[in-house]
């Protein structure tokens, strides 16, 4: 093919793959694999929570992230690269979809999308803002309700103080079942991006995501939800 | 049965637009939709109006030229199948629909439902094809193409190029179209020697054109009157992707 090759910018194959529309996809299909790699994780270790032994697990397990930095802060760089290109991407993408329709039609019906897939960039934009609080809650320890009383070394405590509240525990449950659904789409999603598709595998790819979706969800909640109702105290 | 349409009617591709509605009184339930058009149009000239235009040509389904949303649904409520094919008997008595063109930035409105869709033919130039050196035909059988191949190619290249999956794509992403043009020759063997270019070519041209991104949510299958798959826009995504490893330059550009 001689004749095209007229290169979409002059930066080189990596340049050109990053400026393609499936070029970013591809990154967010990556990036949020990581992420959901650390989710897992992160939900994992903290169902220490239900040990029944008053924290002693869980307070221990923080503090063993907290004396290992290497892994505590390679988790951290990890993640905060991937949550920052995969934003950057969507919001590049979400930019490009609405240069795409200037004028909307004035119906429109989805015939078989799924309310997940329908809702990824605001879903996505609430995880944001949901992960913001979440840090300066649980990490940094300067948001409401425990901003006074936050001990860096007291996660449980931290988690059954909080916990109390009903509306927070609330924001939880809400933030966690967006980001089941975020998953449920974004974990078939990723395979199609990536192009491991597979008419035989397909159907259990899009099972396997909906279960990790509902088992992070239900997981995560089952957390917050235990101590409102005094199990975990 | 009577049909009451809402018509998009815009004059020409700088006019402003804006929906009409006609009466259809006199449908009959054997009539197309683009006969039931007809008939309307008929009534419009014969009142010394103009007549709604629409794209049309073959009226077999296979031609690509129809097609626009009928109530929010590109080629309207039946599945696989084009406008032209579309039957009122699918419609009830007293219905009231809504007929909009396609709606992107890539394919502009001409005239009332009529978009400009020039945008597709060039993808298809940029790399929908494969180079054959002219000379007395080959023997016909000296390419081996195994059979799942040669069915999924054929599945692929059923596409008749309407529009429709841009159309009823919430990003306007012409995805579908340009994965299934990159995927019937990318499945023959006499694809392979382009292969690798022509993904990267038509994806950028794709791009270049305005499209919007895929998002994976499969709205373009549903609406596809050729029941194309979603399937080869992953084998798009993945010659894309291995072609950006894979692929150089010519030597030619080397030396430059």
């Amino acid at each position: 093919m001689s004749s095209a090759a007229s290169p979409a910018c002059d930066c080189g194959p990596l340049g050109r793959f990053v400026s393609s529309s499936l070029g970013k996809k591809a990154i967010m299909a990556v990036t949020g694999f990581v992420m959901f790699g650390f989710v897992v994780g992160h939900m994992v270790g903290n169902l220490q929570v239900f040990a029944g032994d008053g924290g002693v697990k869980l307070n221990a397990y923080a503090a063993f992230l907290k004396n290992t930095p290497a892994l505590l802060w390679g988790t951290r760089i990890v993640v905060g690269l991937s949550l920052v290109l995969h934003v950057w991407a969507a919001a590049t993408l979400k930019r490009l979809s609405n240069e795409a329709r200037p004028v909307q039609y004035k119906m429109r019906k989805d015939i078989q999308a799924s309310v997940p897939s329908r809702n990824m960039f605001w879903g996505g934009i609430s995880l944001l803002f949901y992960v913001i609080y979440h840090l300066l809650h649980l990490t940094v320890g300067v948001a409401s309700p425990i901003a006074g009383t936050f001990s860096h070394d007291n996660v449980y405590g931290n988690m059954v103080a909080s916990f109390q509240n009903p509306a927070l525990v609330g924001v939880y449950v809400f933030a966690m079942i967006a980001l089941g659904m975020h998953l449920y789409h974004g974990l078939y999603s990723l395979f199609q991006t990536l192009g491991l598709n597979h008419p035989g595998y397909m159907p259990r790819i899009r099972t396997g995501a909906k279960v990790f979706g509902a088992l992070i969800a239900l997981g995560f909640s089952s957390m917050p939800v235990a101590i409102l109702l005094g199990a975990v105290k | 049965m009577r049909i009451t349409l809402n018509v998009w009617r815009q004059k020409n591709a700088q006019d402003k637009g804006g929906f009409e509605k006609y009466d259809a009184p006199n449908v009959s339930e054997d009539m197309s939709f683009l006969e039931m058009l007809d008939v309307v149009n008929e009534g419009l000239i014969s009142a010394g109006k103009d007549p709604i235009a629409f794209d049309h040509d073959c009226r077999e389904g296979i031609c690509g030229m129809c097609g626009f949303m009928i109530s929010g649904v590109a080629h309207g409520p039946e599945s696989g199948t084009t406008v032209c094919q579309l039957h009122m008997r699918k419609f009830k008595d007293g219905d009231e629909l809504w007929l909009e063109p396609w709606r992107a930035k890539a394919f502009p409105v001409l005239r009332d439902l009529t978009v400009d869709r020039s945008a597709f033919d060039r993808i298809i130039a940029s790399g929908g094809f494969v180079s054959v050196h002219t000379g007395s035909a080959i023997d016909g059988n000296a390419i081996a193409v195994p059979k799942p191949a040669a069915d999924l190619a054929m599945d692929a290249a059923a596409c008749i190029g309407c529009g429709a999956c841009v159309a009823a794509c919430p990003n306007a992403s012409a995805s579908l179209f340009t994965s299934a043009k990159i995927s019937h020759l990318a499945l023959l063997p006499q694809g392979q020697p382009e292969r690798d270019r022509r993904a990267i070519n038509m994806v950028e041209r794709m791009n270049a054109e305005g499209f919007g991104h895929c998002t994976n949510i499969g709205e373009c299958e549903a609406v596809c009157p050729k029941e194309i798959k979603i399937e080869n826009i992953a084998r798009m995504n993945r010659d894309y992707i291995c072609a950006s490893f894979k692929d150089r330059p010519a030597v030619a550009r080397l030396a430059d």
